[in-house]
């Protein structure tokens, strides 16, 4: 279908773009085993003199790696989990059952999309180690080791619900067809044995595109979680101990220990995307919202 | 036995709700009241006790002409933003429109989309050593060339573009992924018939590809101009507090720094209502204006 | 496809049993093992990476010495440390020892957070310490720890640099060292800097503002009045320390505010800078062979008169929210003012270890370790007795507010936003605005 009608200037263009979108990806790779005293030379250099290994066996030692990739993947997991839940039910009910309120309820979801989430983010952070009977606090919120956030819970409750999710899935389920559920309905089947049974099948699509996309974003969320550290620092995520390893005080000596850390941090994270992107591509384009 | 099924089926739907709506409670609308009433007060985060009524006192020093967040932090904010979604959406614009006539559309399109699955972290890192002026990648090949090396975060003139260029380079793949979606839902046969009666690339752009994707760009330019407002981890990995001065600082950022560095959650929350409002009166224009013209599904 | 549904709509039903599982299974790991009499503190401190292995063998032999009181290290960040004291303060996760940064003192007494010494602290530490280092460890006149790192600032210079543009001594006054910076600083034909003759280091608003209060001092004065109250940048000094930092970047500016005098100066191509104490350090491990080249003076003076510096202190506190503020005394005790057989207290031990710093305390002062170090390190003799003329840098409520002002300004004005008297004026008046309101 689209053959040979692009020009060879659309190659040209296009392929120029790519590498400014790769080059800085390979600048963090050789970076990152660059030794300490290679970086406060004056000139620029793409490969290292010498390729050093150590970084890496440093960053793991200082990062505290396996604990940080731990948080890393029990956050991401339980919140994509968390979300294609509350994400699928809610966006049954919108598109699939009769009842009052239901515009009200499904302006107010579309609504909280246009909320920025910073207006949240002082209250939110109070609430979550306030949050009452969790982490040692009282039925009032006082006393206890920071609540939610005494626990990984701190990372995952307040992303729990996601209004985009909950867009995505009633958009997908408006186009099952009513007749299948009818037919169940008759057949006595319990409504929630339709949901699992019959819509959750049908809305596998959707639902691969949610998870991917829920599982990227809360990897590399950052801001949230270099707050939630900074109560907990059992909590921190791969991002935010990167961070955290890039010394204040004298940056130069950690400079090639953080690339080495990053390294570490983004290429699952890109193999993964690179190896499911199909799933996703197709789902964000069938929706065409992001 | 309507009456019957219509019940049952109202408390079943609220009963799937019920953790969505319990999520919201909890998560967004207590925490709106407690803004505002924050904002009111003079409160250094810890006991309650020692919170302090103070009236509109937050929203008057903030207003002040001494306070910098008028000028230049909202200022920054908007050039932040307006800036990161002119350069990610031309280019996207261009690139979408060129691979959706290549070979290997895929391909290209995962490349533009990497910094989008990228942690800031890493990007801001990254480019803040690639814009060294010692011994940066960015400045190697501007000296190389012969020229004088740019100091792009150390001078307050080129600080906010340069942050905001790598704000556009990390948005581009977004939009390229919702301008693809667009594109496909443009018949080949016009673009045939175009052909036909011999229209070259840039004709059959600006007469059939730019009107029949119209609804698309709005939502791309929308969206993304609120993300940019409220956006400040690039900043923050970039220039720690908005540094030089106050000059890459955003209204975002400097909320965030008034609360959990300096302890005034009062002004701080102050901020967050302000920007919120800011936000809020913009979308409503653009709403305004997509309705007038002729875009109404959004 | 079908494989794709049933995994998917299988893993649905297991995650809801799995989230269950994980919140009941995180619930036990935040509560507090109450196991006997056996105590653990825990240890807020800046000292990450290389520095927390350097305490680590210290905090190890209390450990197994006192196996009833258990000290566990929570190191942060520098840059996040002060947020994660308020934050961990307000959620209830309190740390027992704090290792604080002096000039957060007015801001962490407003909100409660360290409790005063017991006496026999107190009497101990006004006895054994400087009278920077007392003052930076004291707040409202009260003693509320042990100081640590009191760290005096001070010029260091490149030998090699210095002497080839002719100069076999480092500057004695404000004017000489620019003087010679000029003379020293070489750029190439687009004006790049290869060689920069003097360069403030830069990057956050302490390593800015606090050489500056040391310029200040060794023009003879505070940057803020003895009560707190006002800003003395109105003050003589104040204009003329103003007016140096004007003459070294912007327009007028005798070097290029993009070249990084940090990493300049480590790879030998920064004539003079103003560094602490703890720098020379670092330096010696960056530079390996070239640290020989590194030399050390007392700050410059206005009119090469003698002068004062300045002198930052961090120093270790207990938390007014511990539930074992006995305990926590007990091992600061130990860690700060007990020697061992060689007569060095373990925290004058791990200074010397892990910055080559000599501790200000008394008795480590005078043991044999301490006295070699003296004779042998011109650089560790010289910060140490820049001491006994330095200020303390001094801690209002509004203390990181009043720095970061005058950060602002500074960096406003080096980067020709604004001219000096508009930067002396803003920064005066807006620090005598944030003073007035807490």
């Amino acid at each position: 279908m689209k053959s040979n009608r692009a020009p060879w200037y659309f190659y040209v263009i296009i392929i120029i773009g790519s590498v400014m979108m790769v080059f800085p990806f390979l600048d963090m790779i050789f970076s990152s085993f660059k030794s300490a005293s290679e970086y406060a030379l004056l000139k620029y250099r793409l490969l290292p003199e010498h390729f050093i290994f150590s970084n890496y066996r440093m960053a793991i030692e200082e990062l505290q790696l396996l604990l940080l990739f731990k948080n890393s993947l029990i956050r991401s997991v339980s919140i994509t989990l968390v979300v294609l839940i509350t994400s699928s039910l809610a966006g049954y009910v919108l598109a699939k059952l009769r009842f009052p309120g239901k515009q009200v309820i499904f302006s107010f979801i579309l609504s909280t999309m246009m909320f920025p989430a910073f207006l949240f983010f002082i209250p939110n952070y109070f609430i979550t180690v306030h949050f009452p009977l969790v982490g040692g606090n009282d039925i009032l919120g006082q006393g206890g080791e920071g609540g939610l956030a005494a626990s990984m819970l701190g990372l995952i409750v307040p992303f729990s619900v996601s209004g985009f999710g909950i867009f995505l899935m009633r958009q997908f389920m408006i186009s099952i067809e009513d007749a299948y559920l009818e037919a169940a309905r008759i057949d006595g089947a319990k409504e929630l044995r339709i949901f699992a049974q019959i819509v959750v099948p049908m809305t596998a699509p959707a639902l691969a595109t949610l998870a991917i996309f829920e599982f990227i974003n809360s990897w590399n969320e950052f801001i949230w979680a270099l707050l939630m550290n900074s109560v907990n620092s059992n909590l921190a995520t791969l991002p935010v101990g990167i961070q955290m390893l890039k010394s204040a005080i004298d940056p130069t000596l950690t400079q090639p220990l953080v690339m080495a850390g990053l390294v570490i941090a983004t290429i699952p994270i890109l193999l993964l995307f690179i190896f499911l992107q199909k799933y996703y591509v197709r789902g964000m384009m069938n929706t065409g919202l992001k | 036995m309507r009456r019957f099924k219509f019940k049952r089926e109202t408390l079943l739907a609220y009963s799937f709700l019920s953790p969505v709506l319990l999520f919201y409670l909890i998560f967004l609308m207590i925490p709106v009241v407690f803004s505002v009433l924050i904002s009111f007060t003079d409160w250094g985060g810890f006991d309650f006790a020692s919170m302090k009524w103070v009236g509109l006192k937050n929203y008057r020093t903030i207003f002040s002409s001494q306070s910098s967040f008028l000028n230049p932090i909202m200022t920054n904010t908007f050039v932040f933003a307006f800036g990161g979604v002119a350069i990610s959406f031309i280019a996207a614009l261009i690139i979408s429109y060129l691979i959706s006539r290549m070979r290997y559309e895929g391909l290209w399109r995962t490349l533009f989309f990497m910094p989008a699955v990228t942690t800031v972290v890493a990007i801001g890192n990254v480019w803040y050593y690639m814009y060294n002026p010692t011994n940066g990648l960015i400045n190697g090949i501007i000296t190389s060339l012969g020229f004088r090396s740019i100091n792009f975060l150390d001078d307050p003139n080129h600080a906010l573009l340069s942050i905001t260029a790598v704000s556009g380079w990390m948005g581009i793949g977004s939009a390229v992924l919702l301008l693809s979606a667009g594109l496909k839902g443009i018949p080949n046969d016009y673009y045939e018939a175009a052909e036909l009666e011999g229209a070259g690339h840039l004709r059959q752009y600006t007469k059939i590809t730019f009107p029949l994707l119209k609804p698309t760009i709005l939502f791309v330019l929308i969206t993304s101009f609120i993300g940019g407002l409220q956006s400040f981890t690039l900043t923050m990995v970039m220039a720690k507090s908005g540094g030089p001065g106050n000059s890459t600082n955003v209204g975002a950022l400097e909320m965030y720094n008034q609360a959990f560095s300096f302890g005034n959650w009062g002004v701080a929350s102050a901020m967050a209502i302000i920007l919120f409002f800011v936000i809020f009166i913009i979308t409503m224009a653009q709403l305004l204006i997509f309705r007038k013209g002729g875009v109404e599904s959004y | 496809m079908k494989m794709w549904k049933r995994v998917l709509s299988g893993s649905l039903i297991v995650a809801l049993a799995l989230t269950t599982a994980a919140c009941s299974g995180s619930k036990d790991a935040g509560g507090s093992s109450e196991s006997g009499k056996k105590v653990t503190l825990t240890l807020l401190s800046h000292y990450n990476g290389s520095n927390e292995a350097a305490l680590k063998p210290y905090i190890d032999k209390w450990n197994q010495e006192n196996p009833n009181i258990q000290v566990k290290m929570t190191p942060v960040d520098f840059g996040e440390l002060l947020k994660t004291i308020m934050t961990k303060q307000s959620a209830g996760q309190v740390a027992d020892i704090m290792h604080v940064y002096t000039l957060w003192g007015g801001q962490l007494a407003k909100n409660n957070v360290l409790a005063e010494a017991p006496q026999s602290v107190a009497d101990d530490v006004t006895q054994n310490y400087p009278e920077a280092a007392v003052k930076g460890a004291s707040l409202n006149g009260k003693v509320f720890g042990y100081p640590t790192e009191v760290e005096a600032y001070g010029l260091f210079y490149n030998k090699k640099l210095l002497k080839e543009a002719g100069y076999d001594e480092p500057p004695k006054t404000w004017d000489e060292l620019l003087e010679m910076s000029r003379k020293i600083e070489k750029k190439d034909a687009n004006g790049k800097v290869l060689v920069q003759g003097f360069g403030f280091q830069r990057g956050y608003a302490g390593l800015v503002v606090q050489p500056f209060m040391a310029m200040m001092a060794s023009a003879g004065s505070g940057l803020l009045s003895d009560d707190l109250a006002k800003s003395n940048l109105d003050s003589d000094a104040g204009r003329k320390t103003m007016e140096f930092y004007s003459k070294v970047y912007g327009k007028n500016g005798i070097t290029d505010i993009a070249f990084n005098t940090t990493k300049g100066f480590g790879a030998g191509q920064v004539g003079m800078t103003i560094g602490a104490g703890w720098w020379d350090g670092s330096l010696k491990t960056l530079m390996k062979d070239a640290y020989t080249d590194v030399g050390e003076a007392p700050m410059p003076t206005p009119d090469g008169g003698a002068g004062g510096t300045l002198a930052y202190t961090w120093a270790y506190g207990v938390n007014s929210k511990s539930k074992h503020q006995e305990e926590a005394w007990k091992f600061l005790q130990w860690m700060n003012a007990q020697a061992d057989d060689s007569g060095m207290t373990p925290e004058g031990q791990f200074l010397l270890d892990a910055f080559n710093v000599i501790s200000s305390r008394k008795t480590d002062l005078s043991s044999a370790k301490v006295q070699e170090k003296l004779q042998s390190s011109p650089s560790a003799k010289l910060f140490s007795d820049a001491l006994n003329n330095a200020l303390d840098e001094q801690s209002p409520a509004a203390g990181t507010e009043a720095q970061d002002i005058l950060y602002k300004q500074i960096e406003s004005m080096w980067t020709d936003q604004i001219q000096m008297d508009a930067a002396l004026n803003n920064a005066h008046t807006q620090i005598n605005t944030k003073l007035g309101e807490k």
